[in-house]
């Protein structure tokens, strides 16, 4: 029955995403973009993109920042109308999305205040969809208490910072620390609504969730090596969900190097025949250097999930799949724009296949 | 005809080491070129990691401070050709420990500065990816590269002109 008044609420903007999906850069367009030789080349093919707005009044030669950067408005741009169409619960949703990126600007103010930048400069390179009214006033906090005191209580993100306060001064671990802490709480708080949504967006969102909580597990590991970061603290960083928790991320939190994680991987079923059939693409590759790395086989297992979330309809997961196959595609576009600007051609076809 | 005989065979000496430096000179740029080569890439590989957002420049600090720096000793080179070649371009990598040294003067005028750490992969972050290293790795690495590049430069100049003040003294001898 809810299939009935899902389409009075979020019918349009389901189409709108749609279509937005049905815009996303297919095969053969990326063959057309690993041929090319120059960065001018590029911009010519992605004037038959969706892109092509947004890239068409800028100079020639285009850089990579400024290609990530255009095409990074036009997800914006896109992303926006999504919200300024929306009403509940659509917005709501759409609300929860932005929280990451408030977290991203959080960290990103308060390090550039760390390390001396001006001000405006840092709420010019903040991301468009995370911004939030106090935002500003995050620059003159120097610990974690300022920061909530007079910031974050009023921002959307409040709630978040409770597990943070016992983090005193603003330095490069604690603020790593505050940083990944948010987001678990972020993560495990949006879990906690999409649940509360009903079906089918709680079991659709929930393997998203659950695969994004598990990838973050892995990269927290992977990263810390080497680091101040404890193993302790290493464990505490870790969302409380996904298919690793708990049992493997007890596990992850005390390894040491990559072949220990891997091991550990190999030991879930999931994950296991990721890995395998990684390594059997790559060995039947005769083009050679096609040797998919962790990230790589987690990049193509979230591809996955986000196409196949497009299978159902009158669900919100098709608005937080779009935004992650968009970001995939922009990444996708950024990785051939750096391959063909230091020509390294043989490495320009590593981006993850999408349509 | 003895001082005739000397001087070429000084000028065919100095040919054959011009030609030896010039060798290493293309067989180190190679080098140098590979190692950066790697180096953009491996970066190339951290920013689609991490996010072209999270290692950029504008991460970087307002105030860096290069943790090497490279020296330039000429007295030897001019002087004394058969000096030893380390000394002329020097690389010179700042300790952690010298980095509160430095801070003192910069904590009395801001008594509110944050301690902050010396490397500058810090700047992205404390669980920055393993190409963001791997990048960090490959340029310090190319660093004594190019000091050597430069001081290789600087010799093989040296030493064509002092080939060609020999051939010019060669030419003027009586015959």
């Amino acid at each position: 029955m809810k299939e009935i008044y899902f389409n009075a609420d979020a019918g349009y903007l389901e189409g709108v995403v749609r279509g937005y999906r049905d815009g996303l850069i297919t095969a053969p367009q990326y063959m057309n973009l690993t041929q090319c030789e120059t960065m001018d080349d590029l911009k010519l093919q992605l004037a038959t993109t969706d892109y092509a707005p947004f890239l068409q009044n800028e100079p020639s030669p285009i850089s990579t920042s400024t290609l990530s950067a255009r095409c990074t408005d036009a997800l914006v741009a896109e992303f926006q109308y999504l919200q300024q169409n929306s009403a509940e619960p659509v917005s709501r949703f759409l609300e929860y999305i932005t929280f990451g990126y408030m977290i991203d600007n959080v960290i990103l103010l308060i390090t550039g205040t760390l390390h001396e930048r001006d001000t405006h400069d840092l709420l010019e390179k903040c991301h468009p969809l995370g911004f939030f009214d106090t935002m500003p006033a995050l620059c003159v906090a120097t610990n974690v208490q300022d920061l909530y005191n007079t910031v974050m209580v009023d921002s959307p993100l409040a709630g978040y910072f409770r597990e943070c306060l016992s983090a005193e001064d603003l330095n490069e671990l604690n603020i790593e620390i505050i940083r990944n802490t948010l987001y678990k709480a972020y993560l495990e708080d949006f879990y906690s609504y999409c649940q509360s949504c009903g079906e089918p967006t709680s079991s659709i969102m929930a393997e998203l969730l659950k695969f994004e909580s598990d990838r973050r597990t892995v990269n927290i590991t992977i990263n810390s090596f080497g680091t101040e970061l404890s193993k302790d603290d290493r464990a505490k960083l870790y969302p409380r969900l996904g298919n690793m928790y708990p049992e493997a991320q007890i596990r992850l939190a005390r390894a040491d190097d990559m072949d220990q994680v891997k091991s550990i991987l190999e030991q879930y079923g999931d994950y296991k025949r990721m890995i395998l059939s990684a390594n059997m693409n790559a060995s039947s590759d005769s083009a050679g250097g096609s040797d998919m790395s962790l990230e790589d086989i987690f990049f193509a297992n979230e591809v996955q999930l986000n196409k196949d979330a497009f299978e159902q309809q009158f669900h919100f997961g098709v608005f937080y799949s779009w935004l992650r196959l968009k970001e995939q595609e922009i990444r996708n576009i950024v990785w051939i724009a750096e391959c063909i600007s230091q020509q390294q051609k043989d490495k320009v076809n590593k981006y993850t296949p999408i349509y | 005809m003895d001082d005739e005989d000397a001087a070429r065979l000084r000028i065919d000496a100095s040919l054959l080491n011009v030609l030896d430096r010039v060798a290493e000179y293309r067989r180190l740029r190679d080098e140098a070129n590979a190692a950066l080569r790697q180096a953009f890439f491996d970066l190339a590989r951290a920013k689609r990691s991490a996010g072209y957002q999270w290692i950029s420049p504008d991460l970087y600090s307002a105030r860096p401070r290069a943790i090497a720096t490279v020296c330039v000793d000429e007295t030897n080179a001019i002087d004394n050709a058969a000096a030893d070649e380390s000394k002329i371009f020097l690389v010179n990598r700042r300790m952690a420990e010298d980095s509160d040294q430095d801070d003192s003067s910069s904590e009395d005028e801001k008594p509110r500065a944050r301690k902050t750490s010396k490397d500058p992969l810090l700047w992205f972050g404390m669980l920055v990816p393993p190409a963001l290293k791997d990048a960090q790795k490959g340029f310090v690495a190319s660093l004594d590269s190019l000091a050597r590049l430069a001081y290789l430069a600087h010799a093989i100049q040296r030493e064509q002109e002092r080939l060609q003040l020999d051939m010019d003294a060669v030419d003027a001898l009586p015959k």
